[in-house]
């Protein structure tokens, strides 16, 4: 398998759905993150979930 | 043949766009030979008149009108034109297409746009342009050309394949649509067909290794050459009389159908690993 831990993935639509649970499950895996979405507040959430994961 | 015949098209108004050339010509002729009455339309002034031409000793009515089928306005007037002019329109047959040569990573949205606008929102105005008249009579035929790059993925041609996927998925949403009505969705994924695409292809590839316009026009015809447009025409106007669902044109275009539902990641490899 791929290595994830330490790559960069650019995610966008990722205030919800499929691209919230892909960012989520590739933290899971290591990886860092550039989020993009047009609702920010669903973004600022995503970001606050990664953050609260990665502890 | 198998499936029996339920439409004749004997006296039948059928509007055809794309029809100064290619399929579109072959198609005109195998129409004009059943007795269809044809309102046929193209970009191509000269090639319009060549057509209406050949199928004029058929004695059916024709006619013609310049069109730019991206352009949703000029389709409709069209259109309506037809429908006052004819009386009705039985069938409409969604033809015109273009091709671009472009490498993904370095295609502009312009040439994106330019395919998809022709080719799949060609496709779009054409139904759009006559379905309410069909569901109206609760009679009609839609016939919508995608290509067997609407079954598979091409390289170089990203683009086209885009356009050919939407027009198969748009026209196999709208034949659900329409199950309990008496008006049929035909979509046609013809293989390589000995037509002029090719040669009016935009071409947008450079650098190092890559073929330049002569030979990719020359590899390109080559494996164009497997059915003639006459011969695609005769298919299609089979498929029509038989209210075919899916019409595929030649032995390669069936080839391709079943390999790639056995192979869908591997197959599109295997057919580009030159």
């Amino acid at each position: 398998m791929k290595q994830i831990t330490g790559r960069l993935a650019a995610v966008t639509g990722a205030a919800s759905g499929i691209g919230r649970a892909t960012a989520l499950a590739l933290a899971a895996e290591g990886a860092k993150f550039a989020l993009a979405d047009v609702d920010m507040h669903g973004l600022e959430e995503t970001s606050n979930m990664l953050e609260q994961q990665e502890v | 043949m198998r499936g029996k015949l339920v439409t004749d098209l004997n006296n039948k108004i059928v509007a055809l766009t794309g029809a100064g050339s290619g399929i579109g010509l072959g198609t005109a002729m195998a129409l004009a030979r059943r007795g269809a009455h044809l309102a046929l339309s193209d970009i191509n002034e000269e090639g319009l008149n060549e057509t209406a031409a050949m199928v004029g000793d058929a004695g059916g009515k024709v006619t013609t009108q310049v069109l730019d089928v991206s352009d949703e306005e000029a389709f409709n007037v069209w259109a309506d034109s037809v429908i006052a002019d004819y009386g009705r329109v039985d069938v409409v047959i969604n033809n015109a297409g273009v091709t671009l040569a472009a490498i993904g990573a370095e295609q502009s949205h312009d040439d994106l746009d330019w395919v998809m606008s022709i080719n799949f929102r060609g496709v779009a105005h054409g139904t759009r342009a006559f379905l309410p008249h069909m569901l109206e009579r609760n009679s009609g035929h839609v016939v919508n050309i995608s290509s067997v790059f609407g079954l598979f993925g091409v390289p170089a041609q990203s683009a086209y394949c885009a356009s050919k996927f939407a027009v198969r998925g748009y026209s196999d949403a709208i034949r659900v649509e329409l199950r309990n009505s008496n008006v049929q969705m035909t979509v046609v994924h013809p293989g390589g067909i000995s037509t002029n695409i090719a040669n009016h292809a935009r071409f947008r590839m450079q650098g190092e290794g890559v073929p330049d316009r002569d030979a990719f026009v020359a590899n390109a015809n080559k494996m164009l050459s497997r059915t003639t447009p006459a011969k695609a025409g005769e298919v299609i106007a089979r498929g029509i009389e038989k209210n075919k669902p899916r019409v595929l044109i030649g032995g390669d275009a069936k080839y391709i159908d079943i390999m790639q539902r056995l192979m869908p990641a591997r197959f599109p490899l295997m057919m580009s690993s030159n």
